[in-house]
């Protein structure tokens, strides 16, 4: 249980006992807590007084399945709020092998300065002049690294629009195959990155000093019973290993919730086309791999490899918000102009969904039109040329809206909403405006209440609550390193019990239920303090408002929660 | 009546029915419901707990429409 402080003003490493406040805390509560503690709410989030914190979950490193997952945080430059970016891959579990709580980056190189730190396999850290990187896109980045430092070395890093500061800047980190397609991507937290001068972190993969199981027996047992209640559920154990989350465009898509064409139609012309179910087809006959393994520990193998009609690697892995954002929201139906856009996401170290929309928002103000493939790809060499329209391109959907002086900009708090579209979900509405992350898909999603008819999408009644208690479930996952994916295994008997079993055994705790919600809202309390001093109030818990005025067809249904049912969503 | 049937993801059809994602036209009794058709196609709750009519989610309860593409979908969730 330690610290590792990063300071990059005067280039010193200091490794702490993780102090009292912070005990027992891991994950997105760990970020958010020490953030809204320690960073200064008003300040710049380019400048040296913000921190930007990595954060392995309080289980990842164990041999529970499915736990590799590592928090980011820092006050967003997209967003101005508080934000946790959520990545997979291997470095959380790298991290918890070293007993490595979090690592704290503070402070700022001098312009034109770039490091790496560098942990190696006893967890000594170092940091190293990173100058011949500059520039380098992640891809050619990784290889450099994983070269240099051999195989079994994590890489968490930003490509040249991290470097740029650009507000959609992501931070890629490499998977099990050593690909840097694993993104923290949300909330421009690559540019907090470039900012302080950190080009790349790369850790150890064979560390063997993690922080001790109180009960390594029970914890045995009950990772044993997990990984069953994981494999047995429908969603973790038979569609995502088919489909991948692609397999949502078919009822999103269905049920008229799926925002095409920069939000004016909630179905998207041929979206048979860019479904999972084609997906998984055209990688199988193309020699893919529609069920990869991205993340250590993990057993879902929501992942995939997708190749061009050659059998080329082109990308892994296409996911349904990807999709989505560069297809439906850009009207493009061809599955491999969208891949090849994903992959130069990842390569320009971009967020997709931010990108994607950033350039719907183009075409809806006439820029391109809606459906052109070659358009979009264009725009993304604008980005990568740094052009000023690729600027203002890659600073995100708010930023285009601004230049082209168009008003449909579909985001909250400048970040743009998921592939659910409030008017037709009205209960992410409520998660979309209230999250203190700004809209978010994996805040509080309520898709899974429709699906299971718990909650009828178009309806007012019971969406407030449905977001409320996904919003503090969704917290309290983010602590612990455990894939949101792999997560649903909670709201089973077995599953619920075996992890609660293998916390307590992991920390010599007796936490019941109850603890986890409470964890939950702990975190968002601390979220919302943070975005309070920052200048954020209730009036900020609002969608644009073409949402509330503009019908979206099929359904003709605008979105119908009232401010004042918005504002008691976090009335705990 | 004849409603026209297509699933989705893994939601498999039993042996009344084509493969999964292919659409097949079906002759079902007049006022039959959606918890009748799945029986009929021998698809479980748990593997196909969602079925869609002109947009909307109907319960096992729900009546099915003359000439409708009814989509069948597993529970999903976010991601």
């Amino acid at each position: 249980m330690k610290f590792l402080k990063v300071n990059l003003s005067n280039k010193t490493i200091g490794v702490e006992e993780v102090p009292q406040p912070y005990l027992g805390l891991g994950g997105r509560g760990l970020t958010s807590i020490l953030i809204n503690a320690e960073v200064p709410a008003r300040c710049d989030p380019l400048g040296p007084e913000n921190k930007l914190i990595f954060a392995p979950g309080l289980l990842s490193g164990t041999n529970l399945v499915n736990t590799s997952r590592i928090s980011v945080g820092a006050k967003s430059p997209l967003t101005g709020t508080i934000k946790e970016s959520n990545a997979g891959g291997t470095i959380a579990a790298a991290l918890g092998r070293l007993g490595i709580t979090a690592i704290i980056v503070e402070g700022q190189a001098k312009e034109g300065e770039w490091f790496v730190l560098r942990i190696d396999e006893k967890g000594e850290a170092s940091l190293l002049p990173a100058q011949e990187y500059r520039g380098m896109r992640t891809y050619a980045l990784t290889e450099k690294l994983l070269q240099t430092y051999g195989d079994k070395t994590s890489v968490m890093c930003i490509g040249p629009a991290g470097e740029n500061r650009l507000k959609a800047a992501s931070i890629q980190t490499s998977d099990i195959d050593g690909r840097p397609c694993r993104a923290a991507g949300r909330g421009g937290l690559g540019a907090v990155m470039g900012s302080k001068g950190l080009k790349a972190l790369v850790v150890d993969q064979r560390g063997n000093s993690p922080d001790a199981v109180a009960d390594p027996e029970t914890f045995k047992e009950s990772a044993k019973a997990f990984a069953k209640a994981v494999k047995d559920h429908p969603f973790s154990g038979q569609l995502l290993p088919n489909l991948g989350t692609a397999g949502l465009v078919a009822p999103v898509n269905a049920m008229g919730a799926f925002p095409s064409y920069n939000a004016t139609k909630g179905v998207m012309d041929g979206w048979e086309k860019i479904s999972g179910e084609t997906m998984a087809q055209l990688i199988n006959e193309r020699r893919g791999n529609p069920s990869h393994m991205g993340c250590a520990q993990c057993i879902v193998h929501c992942s995939n490899v997708y190749n061009d009609k050659d059998g080329r690697y082109l990308t892994s892995s296409l996911e349904y918000e990807t999709i989505w954002a560069m297809g439906g929201m850009t009207g493009i139906d061809d599955l491999d102009t969208i891949a090849r856009l994903d992959f130069l996401c990842d390569d320009f170290g971009l967020d997709t969904m931010s990108t994607g929309v950033a350039m719907a928002v183009a075409m809806d103000a006439g820029y391109k039109s809606f459906g052109d493939g070659s358009a979009a790809l264009q725009m993304m060499e604008e980005i990568a040329q740094g052009t000023a329209l690729g600027m203002i391109l890659g600073n995100g959907p708010e930023a285009v809206g601004h230049h082209f002086n168009h008003s449909r900009v579909p985001v909250v708090k400048g970040q743009s909403i998921a592939a659910y579209d409030p008017r037709a979900m009205q209960g992410n509405a409520v998660t979309y405006a209230t999250s203190p992350m700004g809209a978010d898909h994996s805040a509080g999603n309520v898709i899974g209440e429709y699906m299971a008819q718990k909650l009828d999408p178009l309806k007012a009644e019971g969406q407030v609550e449905a977001s409320r208690n996904t919003q503090i479930a969704m917290a309290a996952v983010d602590c612990t390193g455990l894939c949101l994916l792999a997560s649903f295994a909670l709201t089973t008997p077995e599953g619920g019990m075996a992890f609660l079993q293998a916390m307590n055994a992991k920390f010599g705790t007796q936490l019941g239920p109850e603890a986890i919600p409470q964890l939950g809202i702990r975190v968002l309390r601390a979220e919302r303090e943070f975005n309070h001093k920052a200048g954020f109030t209730n009036k900020d818990d609002r969608l644009p408002e073409f949402f509330y005025k503009e019908p979206l067809p099929p359904h003709n249904t605008v979105v119908i929660i009232s401010d004042q049912e918005m504002d008691s969503t976090f009335n705990f | 009546m004849k409603v026209r049937v297509k699933t989705y993801g893994t939601v498999t059809p039993g042996p009344a029915a084509a493969r999964a994602g292919q659409e097949i036209e079906m002759e079902i009794p007049e006022g039959a419901n959606v918890g009748d058709l799945l029986a009929h196609l021998g698809i479980s709750p748990s593997r196909g707990g969602t079925v869609v009519m002109n947009g909307r989610i109907l319960s096992k309860e729900g009546d099915l429409v003359d000439g409708a593409l009814v989509q069948i979908f597993q529970v999903m969730h976010g991601g």
